[in-house]
């Protein structure tokens, strides 16, 4: 059976999302194992732009346009995949485990009664068939599996999980005209778009935390500054945002968003398990407290061990130094 | 021999665990700092209603059982030992005569407010004079036409100076010693009644202790608790035996929290290239106080099991509140060991434990009278 | 009106956590909860039967005995009837499987309105609602921070999206997962405790539910399988970086960020 890897591409605010990359970098390398090709599947509404951004990172790029598809709705979207499959019967469906990955992935699998792994962080291919790594219990235990492959399985995964390679591949741009039905229980009232250009937490490669050590919300700003320098993002403790001092949106940790930056640094950070757990798959985590006993330097690579608004005007002017000579 | 606890049990255990948790610990670092009542605190936990514990399903209770109650008191003192010894007062000591002898509209008065939180009770032994040895009360209860003219002063009174009612030991006739000693109930307001001195206290913040002063305080004949004159100290060990049991159960909360700590402690903190708890010594310590708690914990628990079944055990409950408040002492110590230089610190948890922990030698006995008390039990039935 | 609450007893996060020398299963140690999302989902039903004539809350689960106590906290903060569906002591892998008997139970019952929590915080996975919800062929709305119900008929929530939030109405039966914001989970009452603790809990052997049969929801019909489980690799010990001052740390700090970590 032949292992085509489809790559569903997910789009935010009228451009490719990073995690799309990631996944169709990653098929890629998959696929020049398993002698196989990989289709990066892009749904929704005059996507022809993005979908020539596609043309280097998969051998085919299937294009579903309509204009019902301009706005992401799980029963529509999930009409088109499903006929898609059905129609091309992939070995597997990479996805991101991302709000809408994990909104519609599920759905797909049970449609489709396949097997489903999410939130995997890395994938190999290795006795002729595809074994899945996935965190368990907030990343204390990594579980290796594997799907039953009599018919098409479905993967997603975390972003920041793989880097993003352009291997030029000069894909195929196939047109498909495919039936999107819509479930006329869901009425749409209206959508709030949050009024930012802040990189995404999940896809940010730099960021700077700030926790109860931060002493009140004003003093954010410096971390604001540094996040901006870098052009990464700030975090939040589940105590700074108990507290009222950031939203919900800038929350690390548990019952906020599992991250996995490049580099994360904790300012005032204490390092409580429910919060290390959501940032300690991040490739250099850097610690910044007054306290020396604080958990997070049992998770960090390096620590200075001082008051943060003693280390934060030095750390702004030396990134901003570094940034000048990149 | 079952040593389970029922799933019941242990569906209590693991509510009230979590409920300490979400409401009790996170203010239980400010209780003992600011060392004032900390009423939001009372109203957020008392709306729950578990002050009416003990008492009947039928008045609004929860009618538990005595190795939950148990369970109660070890987590709530695990939560903040102050606090805990406000909010246990409402439920046993300064509620239990109001509710075997108190008159309906008493009842109605005190003990159903009291349950729901809106009003704080407490029971009046000690005196500047007289701690264990009662036979000492000085304050004493005249028959005045109707009623009784109390006069006196009693001292660390738990929630004393901010109570709505007390229940206060004064004796009717000194010459009789104890036989002399009798209940009365005195309420906020009633003319000569006041607070005097407030006592700083070590440990135990959070929970306002102080004297009560009985000044020609006259009281109506419905306010005596009790079935005939003379009868008070028959009726204490009613529930001596369960104080007893309830400071053990205190006893293992503190040394609970504590332990926890130390365990943590013993796996982060980095000392020669290594967490200290691979080293002999702390591993000696925590071996210790495992198999110290674990003895303090059956014997409470045997306590609890003969108190339920109606069975004798004045000599248990002497005996497992004296053990498991030594436990507890010891294992606040080795906490501080353990801990280094940073149990001196206000900003760590460990002295909180240490300074708390202290105040239990004192409830419900000293350990040498208690020694006394119980090698005379013995000795007394050869 | 009817409404199903599905949750789950989970690991705590302090919890730990074993592997066989086999590394073909795990140990968890004895401390359980109720999964945090869900949480949200008791209270979410609980206000709405507040709000609604005529209201039941069912609340189900799938696991072992053990997992009574989870359905126990649930009534004590105010759900009605408590099902466990036995799992005869197996942890299935196959979420696929876990929705089936899900779905099939919700079936038997029928209900109007079904809550879920966003995602598990043991694996993470968040398949169970919109897979429940495929199974029963009803609408769902994932990561809901606003629940009203409009009539017996309708819903309309506030969900999380991608980079924002959105307005729908749904028409019911609806199924759906819970986001932390939506409101503050209650802390029982004595009286909650008291009614739990005497509570019946009805247990339901899956292979008797209707469209199931015993081939359909054992360890065979499972499409997943692990292959293994590790422990990650453990970060060396932390390198403090010293300094005289504050800003003498920091450049020492971001030379080996840049030549030794690369991070820079």
């Amino acid at each position: 059976m032949s292992k085509e890897i489809f790559v569903f591409v997910e789009c935010k605010d009228g451009s490719i999302r990073k995690v799309s990359y990631e996944l169709l970098s990653k098929a890629k390398e998959i696929s020049q194992k398993s002698s196989s090709i990989v289709y990066a599947v892009i749904i929704g509404s005059n996507q022809d732009v993005l979908a020539n951004q596609l043309k280097d990172f998969a051998d085919k790029v299937l294009i579903v346009d309509n204009e019902k598809l301009s706005k992401y709705r799980w029963d529509t979207f999930l009409s088109v995949m499903e006929q898609i499959i059905k129609k091309y019967k992939p070995y597997v469906m990479f996805g991101p485990s991302t709000t809408t990955g994990k909104d519609i992935f599920p759905r797909l699998a049970a449609r489709l009664n396949g097997a489903i792994i999410s939130d995997a962080v890395d994938v190999v291919f290795d006795e002729n068939t595809l074994k899945i790594k996935k965190p368990l219990f907030g990343g204390k235990i990594i579980s290796w599996m594997k799907c039953k492959d009599d018919s098409t399985f479905f993967v997603t995964f975390r972003p920041n999980s793989f880097i993003v390679e352009n291997r030029s591949l000069n894909g195929e741009l196939i047109k498909e005209n495919i039936d999107v039905s819509e479930d006329s229980r869901i009425v749409s009232i209206s959508t709030e778009k949050r009024e930012t250009k802040k990189v995404d937490l999940q896809e940010a490669d730099f960021i700077i935390c700030g926790g109860r050590g931060m002493k009140g919300p004003e003093h954010f700003q410096d971390l604001e500054e540094i996040a901006d320098i870098m052009g990464g993002r700030v975090g939040a403790s589940r105590a700074v945002v108990d507290s009222k001092w950031r939203d919900y949106d800038d929350q690390v940790g548990k019952s906020g968003k599992t991250v996995s930056p490049k580099l994360y640094v904790g300012c005032g950070v204490s390092g409580a398990l429910h919060h290390t757990m959501g940032m300690d798959t991040s490739k250099v985590i850097v610690a910044i407290n007054k306290d020396p006993n604080a958990l997070i330097f049992q998770y960090a690579d390096y620590g200075i061990i001082d008051d943060v608004f003693n280390v934060l005007p030095a750390l702004k002017e030396e990134l901003k130094k570094i940034k000048k000579e990149i | 021999m079952d040593f389970k606890l029922t799933e019941e049990q242990e569906f209590f255990r693991k509510t009230i665990t979590d409920t300490i948790d979400k409401i009790v610990v996170p203010k239980s670092q400010e209780i003992d700092e600011k060392d004032e009542f900390p009423w939001e605190t009372w109203k957020e936990f008392t709306s729950l209603g578990y002050l009416g514990l003990r008492y009947p399903e039928e008045i609004g209770g929860m009618n538990a059982d005595k190795i939950m109650s148990m369970i109660f008191y070890e987590e709530i003192a695990r939560g903040s030992v102050g606090f805990a010894q406000s909010v246990i007062m409402n439920i046993l000591m300064g509620t239990y005569f109001i509710y075997r002898f108190g008159n309906d509209a008493i009842k109605e008065r005190c003990l159903l407010p009291a349950m729901r939180g809106e009003k704080i009770a407490t029971m009046c032994f000690t005196e500047d004079q007289s701690g264990s040895d009662l036979g000492a009360t000085r304050t004493t209860a005249v028959k005045d036409g109707d009623g009784w003219r109390i006069n006196g002063t009693k001292m660390w009174i738990t929630n004393g100076p901010i109570c709505n009612f007390c229940t206060v030991l004064a004796t009717t006739d000194p010459s009789k010693g104890l036989k002399g000693l009798n209940f009365f109930l005195v309420e906020k307001g009633t003319p000569g009644f006041s607070s005097g001195q407030i006592i700083h206290k070590l440990g135990c913040r959070g929970t306002v202790t102080g004297e009560l002063i009985f000044d020609d305080v006259w009281v109506p004949d419905e306010n005596f608790l009790g079935d005939e004159l003379g009868k008070g100290v028959y009726y204490v060990g009613d529930i001596l035996d369960e104080v007893r049991l309830m400071t053990g159960a205190m006893a293992l909360g503190i040394a609970k929290g504590a332990y926890k700590e130390a365990l943590e402690f013993s796996k982060k903190r980095i000392a020669f290239g290594q967490p200290i708890g691979n080293y002999q010594l702390i591993r000696e310590k925590i071996a210790d106080i495992d198999t110290s708690m674990n003895a303090a914990r059956l014997m409470i628990n045997y306590g609890a099991w003969l108190l339920e079944n109606g069975m004798d055990c004045r000599v248990t409950a002497a005996e497992a509140k004296m053990y498991a408040t030594e436990v507890c002492l010891k294992v606040v110590d080795e906490l501080t060991r353990i801990y280094g230089a940073n149990a001196f610190a206000y900003e760590y948890i460990p002295q909180r434990y240490f300074r708390d922990a202290r105040f239990l030698l004192y409830g419900g006995g000293t350990h040498e009278v208690l020694k006394d008390f119980i090698g005379r039990m013995i000795i007394g039935k050869i | 009106m009817n409404i199903l609450v599905c949750v789950k007893q989970v690991a705590d996060t302090e919890a730990r956590i074993l592997l066989t020398s086999d590394k073909k299963s795990i140990e968890i140690e004895n401390k359980y909860n109720m999964n945090f999302f869900d949480e949200f989902a008791v209270e979410e039903a609980i206000r709405t039967k507040g709000k609604v004539k005529d209201c039941q809350i069912s609340v189900c689960t799938y696991g072992s005995n053990k997992a009574t106590e989870v359905l126990r906290t649930a009534i004590a903060m105010g759900a009605d009837k408590a099902y466990l569906l036995d799992n005869n002591g197996y942890d299935i892998e196959d979420p696929i499987i876990t929705a089936k008997i899900l779905a099939s139970f919700a079936k038997t019952e029928g209900f109007d309105l079904i809550f879920c929590g966003r995602q598990a915080i043991d694996d993470e996975n968040a398949n169970i609602g919109a897979m429940m919800a495929e199974f029963l062929n009803i609408p769902h709305v994932s990561a809901i921070l606003k629940f009203d119900v409009l009539d017996e008929k309708k819903a309309r929530v506030e969900s999380e999206i991608e980079g924002g939030k959105e307005i729908q109405e749904v028409q019911l039966p609806a199924l759906f997962t819970t986001q932390k914001g939506i409101n503050e989970p209650r802390v029982p009452l004595i009286t909650g405790v008291m009614k739990a603790m005497k509570a019946q809990i009805n247990i339901i052997d899956p292979a008797t539910l209707k469209d199931l049969s015993k081939g359909m929801i054992d360890e065979s019909a499972s499409k997943i399988s692990v292959l293994t489980y590790e422990t990650p690799s453990a970060r060396p010990t932390v390198k403090i970086i010293d300094g005289e001052t504050p800003e003498q740390k920091v450049k020492a700090l971001i030379d080996i960020l840049k030549d030794e970590a690369k991070a820079l």
